[in-house]
């Protein structure tokens, strides 16, 4: 069966098309939800997929997987709280713009540029998944690592006007996310005798306390009831016009390219691509100092390289049968399940079921798209609705999704305590996206290292000899020092002109 | 906010920081090596620290030496140095949302209690406190914490099978 037939035959057959709705409904309602994330979902439905067929599981759950990652964008605009760390950078920009009475453009940006991320990941999972999943292989612990250290240099350096501060907090999320027992080894480390901490902190809670809770608390106490904000609140904008496409159009191509080539490395997923494609959106942006205060570009450029992801990370699952991410590693085991082994193989012995995943995904995609366009303006009215209704339910839903995750009361206070560190650290003026960013990625940073020095002997040298480390690297030493270098400029520019 | 309270900030965050850092890194001597792991489980957790030790001694330093340090751009909170009449009654607001919402986590904790009734009183409670007060809003507050309470029950529980404190 052909691509194009499987994809009429998934049309025309009114089951698969139940599931391929039913899959992205149910993902954006839990990519809205706090606590709930895509691939938990999918792991939810994994038993469901015993009733059903190959295809039909293949279906659901590529479904699911798309609606999840796109639901982010609409908690992560209106009450800057990110679902999942994909939507990180999306809640900087994306509630800047909602908050100044833009709800319907912010979303309206993203949903188009998750379409189009989205599109171009289902050209790349088709025309060059193999020759892409290549290159995904050669990245070994070294490249992983550099790049991750890159990622955060990078958010360190755009996260606000001192590199010093943003740094700092990219290394203070690193150092909490340290306490547990130890992935590599089984040891117990850093938990200060206390046992609530034995099980790590969760990135749930963090995320939640960090950014949610405490933009509740400092809206409360900077007033600004927002009856005004209610009263300027517009709708428009939902929808982008053709001169928006082409006026966004490089940046979405651009970010969608960055989200599939970070897609396909193992284990490193969505908030990664985000980063990069809007630091590169921010350096070639004509308007730089608007990121961070509602750029419209800085949401497309998160967005595009958010969804692109998604096809991205299936890549390497469907060309070599290597699972990208937690999403990935659930759709490999159902496959498995239904005595399916992912891989090159598969192309020759089942070549519908790579064609049910294409396909869906194409398909997941448009849905999505219609669902959102619809859901915004839905969802949008809640800018226009009184504080005193919205606080409350978001302090509640972040409660539960803070629960939710492991069914510990401790990750709620976790949360709360959270909360309490991010109201710190923006009273001192220090950015929390790297805070979020270093404790997030600091198991993947851990996990790679300690590979690569134990493969080289614990010899740091090897770092520089590989080439693409090497050129991560220098990107990071590049984003870091050229602030200082253009101040100290800037400096010796003006002691001239005075001079003169 | 003024340049001197700035700089004090900035001290006691670079202080918070080093602090923090010279107890982890303290901590790090306590985690044992296996034979199979020659670096060890505080290996970078080590090199975190000793770096954060370094960036906090260095924002104390250039706090002392009164050289400015830039912040972050995305700042949430706009002009809360100038305390206007209703920066009392807006602290006092906070102050009630962080008791209550600290008195909800804690009745959640008490098995007897469940889901829906402390969750009823928290979201009435603190969408009154958050509202106008008037006659009118107690009235919408009390309604919307019982339909939001019940819905997330139903959705949470029933139809999503997560379980709830």
């Amino acid at each position: 069966m052909t691509l194009v037939e499987s994809f009429l035959t998934i049309l025309a057959a009114p089951s698969s098309l139940l599931l391929m709705v039913g899959g992205v409904f149910i993902g954006i309602i839990v990519g809205v939800l706090p606590g709930i994330t895509a691939g938990m979902l999918m792991a939810l439905a994994l038993p469901f997929t015993f009733a059903l067929d190959s295809v039909s599981a293949v279906i659901m759950l590529v479904s699911m997987f798309v609606g999840g990652a796109s639901g982010g964008l609409i908690t992560a605009t209106l009450m800057r709280m990110p679902g999942e760390p994909n939507a990180i950078m999306t809640c900087l920009d994306g509630y800047a713009l909602a908050k100044s009475g833009n709800p319907g453009r912010a979303l309206g940006l993203g949903n188009a540029a998750s379409i189009v991320g989205g599109a171009l990941s289902w050209c790349a999972l088709v025309l060059v998944s193999e020759p892409l999943a290549r290159i995904g292989v050669v990245f070994g612990p070294w490249e992983t690592f550099a790049l991750v250290c890159m990622a955060l240099v990078l958010i360190s350096s755009l996260s606000g006007r001192s590199v010093l501060k943003g740094l700092i907090s990219g290394l203070l999320g690193m150092l909490l996310a340290v306490p547990g027992f130890d992935e590599s080894s089984g040891i117990k480390r850093f938990t200060f005798d206390q046992h609530w901490l034995d099980a790590g902190l969760d990135a749930m809670p963090v995320m939640i306390g960090l950014f949610a809770v405490s933009q509740i608390f400092f809206d409360v106490l900077d007033g600004g009831d927002n009856k005004d904000a209610a009263i300027r609140a517009t709708l428009r904008g939902v929808f982008l016009s053709i001169g928006d496409y082409a006026r966004h159009g490089v940046n979405m191509v651009r970010s969608s390219l960055i989200g599939i080539g970070i897609g396909i490395l193992p284990g490193v997923g969505g908030a990664i691509s985000s980063i990069v494609a809007y630091t590169t959106a921010r350096k070639l942006s004509k308007h730089p100092e608007k990121f961070g205060h509602g750029s419209e570009e800085a949401i497309i450029a998160a967005e595009s390289a958010n969804n692109a992801t998604t096809g991205g990370t299936l890549i390497p699952l469907l060309a070599l049968g290597i699972p990208a991410g937690l999403a990935d590693t659930i759709l490999l085991g159902a496959l498995m399940i239904h005595n399916l082994q992912p891989g090159p193989m598969l192309y020759l012995t089942n070549p519908e079921i790579i064609n049910a995943v294409l396909a869906t995904h194409l398909g997941a995609h448009i849905v999505m798209f219609a669902m959102m366009t619809g859901g915004i303006y839905l969802f949008a009215r809640l800018m226009l609705l009184s504080r005193a209704w919205i606080f409350p339910a978001v302090l509640m839903f972040s409660v539960v999704g803070a629960y939710a995750m492991n069914n510990r009361m401790d990750d709620v206070w976790i949360m709360l305590a959270f909360g309490a560190v991010g109201f710190g650290l923006e009273t001192v003026r220090v950015p929390l996206a790297p805070f979020l960013i270093g404790f997030i990625l600091q198991p993947l940073a851990e996990k790679s290292l300690r590979s690569a020095l134990m493969g080289s002997g614990g010899d740091w040298s090897e770092l520089l000899d590989r080439p693409i480390a090497a050129s991560f690297l220098a990107v990071g030493f590049l984003s870091l020092t050229l602030p200082w270098v253009r101040a100290l400029l800037a400096r010796q520019r003006r002691r001239r002109i005075a001079a003169l | 906010m003024s340049e001197r309270r700035s700089r004090s900030l900035d001290a006691v965050f670079g202080l918070a920081t080093a602090g923090i850092a010279a107890v982890f890194l303290f901590e790090s001597r306590s985690v044992r090596k296996t034979p199979f792991d020659s670096l060890g489980a505080a290996y970078l957790p080590r090199l975190v620290a000793a770096a954060l030790l370094a960036l906090g001694l260095l924002v104390v330093g250039r706090a002392l030496l009164g050289l400015k340090i830039e912040g972050s751009e995305v700042l949430l909170l706009g002009g809360r140095d100038g305390a206007d009449a209703g920066t009392a009654r807006r602290t006092r607001t906070a102050l009630g949302l962080v008791l209550l919402t600290l008195s909800y986590v804690c009745a959640l904790q008490l098995a007897d209690m469940g889901f829906l009734l402390p969750t009823i009183v928290y979201l009435a409670g603190a969408s009154f406190l958050l509202s106008t007060r008037s006659r009118r809003d107690a009235v919408v507050a009390a309604a919307t914490g019982a339909g939001l309470a019940l819905a997330s029950e139903l959705i949470f529980k029933t139809v999503l099978k997560v379980a709830l404190p």
